[in-house]
């Protein structure tokens, strides 16, 4: 995995560099927003990690323009500013996720993680989170390392889930991956289908359950002990 | 209003109307009297005028004074040029003094006074001598009739001028004082939100111009420094935040755990007490828009999404009810979603494993409630939760979500920004609910 980190900071970019290159990744870095046009233009990279003050520009004008001129690649931005209209602002700009300064450098590799597994990202053809992987071109599930058999709308909804690793799902975003499977009707039935999915996960000893968020939706994730 | 600039003008503008008015009528109450106990020269002119014309012989050839009216008030004689009294009432006038021909006098008769009146005449007798006399006292019953005249003819005029002058006065000192009205209006929008904005000098009184350009340039100053801290937040913010990422990122990459990972949530503690700063310092500043508008129901999913992973990690579980429908307050998306955030998040932190933290999103009136699992709260606490740093002990005996106790200050400083009232109360069966409740109508 090749990212493109775009930091004014030498030591936050040096440490964020160590810390990444041990999770595998391998980091270009740009001090400013001449060097990343350059290395863009060199490169491919599979995400960019962008912070926004930078030395010659502001970088949520410089993204807004490297998006109309078609850079499809996900965009990480790091900020030091954490309102959230200014995260809105940032995701309306183009940028596929948001970490505010300071943050730890686990949910760093989580969230690039997650951005790379998204459609057209460079891990989507495999789904994993904790012993879970989930084969998207063969539509295959392994639970430690065993295969799970499930229904199509349960493989549908575990995919959803998967996608949004340890993030909430909300219930109309499940109701919409489902929409077509003819099984799929009354309010009820997203329950049915989800607590079905829940028993065949913890049976299969999953060490993610999926969690149910009365009012709001799902989430697939590892508890705490 | 007692104290205020139009109440005092119009106080003092009406005793002035009253007082003037008053004085009128008592000049003309005491012109009248003095006219009428100085019997006018006129009337026994006139009075003259009527005897002579009123004079002729009987049938019988005997002199005759026929009048119209004669209603006994006066005296009269009438006398041939020989002095031979030819007419004469009851009490008829004396001669005139030696000398006089005609014209009239004051006399004074056994106590009264008299006005006599003299003259010379040719009448259907022949040349006589008219001489008249009246009592000054018999005037006097006219003092009451004066007092009648008062009333019924001058109190009906006064009256309603006074009352119409009052009214002029009244509306006059309203038109006037408009412009202090309008720069009351003005001052009301001037907020920390919008601090550039100034008094209009134009279209002021002249006299009103000083002031209000003194009360411009105050303005300025405070502005001045308002801005100051305000740029200190922003700043603040980088400069806080860039060196924490920097020491965070490299206890992440340390090798030896066992010294990285407390270190790591030392850092943790710092980051969370820097962004609650800040926000304090952003909150001082903060004020509604008039037209700002939040969906509170969104607002919870939002919050419960955000604080989900955090909370699962905990083995406690989050339910939100009530936002099948938008519940729309006047309020900033970003102050409340900070609010309700904090509350979820102290919930969280209190309650027992495996229980749900229930969010509940209420409608008329708006209200965002957080019930918790935990230990509930003492009413002995209750007012010191809300105060910068203060730390429950219960936050303590559970080793502490958050570091510092600033969360429900900062959650009580939103809610008096929006009129809101943060509440808390025991929850049946145990645990604290926390609510923001909106005034209705936003």
């Amino acid at each position: 995995m090749r990212l493109l980190l775009i930091e004014d900071n030498d030591r936050l970019a040096g440490f964020v560099g160590k810390g990444l290159g041990d999770s595998g990744f391998i980091l270009d870095r740009a001090g400013n927003l001449a060097e990343a046009d350059s290395a863009l233009a060199a490169g491919q990279f599979d995400a960019t990690i962008l912070d926004l003050g930078l030395p010659d520009g502001d970088g949520l004008e410089w993204l807004k323009g490297r998006r109309t001129a078609g850079l499809q690649t996900p965009v990480l931005m790091l900020t030091a500013r954490g309102a959230t209209s200014q995260k809105i602002a940032g995701l309306n700009a183009g940028a596929d996720d948001y970490l505010a300064k300071p943050f730890e450098m686990a949910e760093l590799v989580a969230r690039l993680k997650a951005l790379l597994r998204r459609p057209g990202g460079a891990l989507s053809l495999s789904l994993e989170l904790g012993n879970i992987v989930f084969d998207t071109v063969h539509r295959d599930v392994m639970v430690d390392q065993k295969r799970l058999t499930l229904s199509r709308s349960e493989l549908t909804l575990l995919e959803v889930l998967l996608r949004r690793g340890g993030r909430v799902v909300q219930r109309r975003a499940l109701e919409e991956g489902l929409y077509g499977f003819d099984d799929i009707v009354g309010p009820n039935s997203l329950e049915a289908h989800v607590s079905r999915l829940r028993r065949k996960l913890d049976a299969a000893g999953a060490s993610a359950q999926i969690h149910t968020l009365r009012g709001v939706g799902y989430i697939l994730g590892e508890q705490g002990a | 209003m007692n104290g205020t600039l139009q109440g005092r003008l119009a106080w003092r503008l009406g005793i002035a109307f009253a007082a003037v008015i008053l004085a009128t009528a008592l000049a003309l109450f005491i012109h009248r009297r003095a006219t009428v106990a100085d019997i006018p020269s006129d009337i026994l002119t006139e009075l003259l005028d009527h005897i002579a014309t009123g004079l002729s012989r009987g049938p019988d050839g005997a002199p005759r004074l026929t009048l119209d009216e004669d209603d006994g008030s006066f005296d009269y004689a009438v006398t041939d040029p020989g002095g031979h009294v030819l007419l004469a009432s009851a009490n008829p006038p004396p001669a005139a003094p030696p000398g006089w021909q005609s014209g009239f006098l004051d006399r004074q008769e056994s106590g009264t006074m008299r006005v006599l009146g003299y003259a010379h005449a040719d009448t259907a007798l022949g040349p006589v001598e008219i001489r008249i006399a009246m009592d000054r006292g018999k005037t006097a019953a006219g003092a009451s009739q004066l007092l009648r005249e008062l009333r019924d003819e001058m109190l009906p005029v006064l009256l309603p001028a006074l009352l119409a002058a009052l009214a002029i006065g009244a509306l006059t000192l309203r038109w006037g004082l408009r412009p202090l009205q309008k720069l009351a209006g003005e001052a009301a929008l001037i907020t920390a939100s919008e601090s550039e904005r100034r008094l209009p000098v134009e279209g002021l009184p002249r006299e009103l111009a000083p002031p209000v350009h003194a009360i411009n340039a105050a303005l300025d100053r405070l502005d001045r420094g308002f801005r100051a801290q305000r740029d200190f937040t922003a700043d603040a913010a980088h400069q806080l935040r860039t060196p924490l990422a920097i020491l965070a990122a490299h206890l992440d990459t340390l090798d030896d755990r066992t010294v990285a990972a407390p270190l790591r949530q030392d850092v943790a503690r710092m980051s969370r007490l820097v962004d609650q700063l800040l926000l304090v310092a952003e909150l001082e500043a903060l004020t509604l828009k008039p037209d700002e508008r939040t969906d509170i129901a969104a607002l919870g999913v939002e919050v419960v999404e955000a604080v989900a992973p955090l909370a699962l990690a905990r083995r406690r579980g989050l339910g939100l009810s009530g936002a099948e429908r938008p519940v729309i307050v006047h309020g900033n998306h970003d102050a409340l979603h900070h609010a309700l955030r904090n509350l979820v998040e102290n919930a969280v932190g209190h309650s027992r494993e495996d229980t749900t933290v229930e969010i509940q999103i209420g409608d008329l009136p708006p209200r965002l409630s957080v019930r918790d699992h935990g230990p509930g709260v003492s009413v002995a606490d209750r007012d010191r939760l809300f105060r910068r740093f203060w730390r429950g002990d219960r936050e303590g005996e559970r080793g502490g979500v958050r570091g510092a106790g600033l969360g429900l200050a900062v959650v009580k400083r939103i809610a008096d920004a929006h009129g809101a009232r943060l509440a808390i109360t025991d929850a049946p069966g145990g645990g604290a609910i926390f609510a923001i409740e909106f005034p209705t109508g936003t």
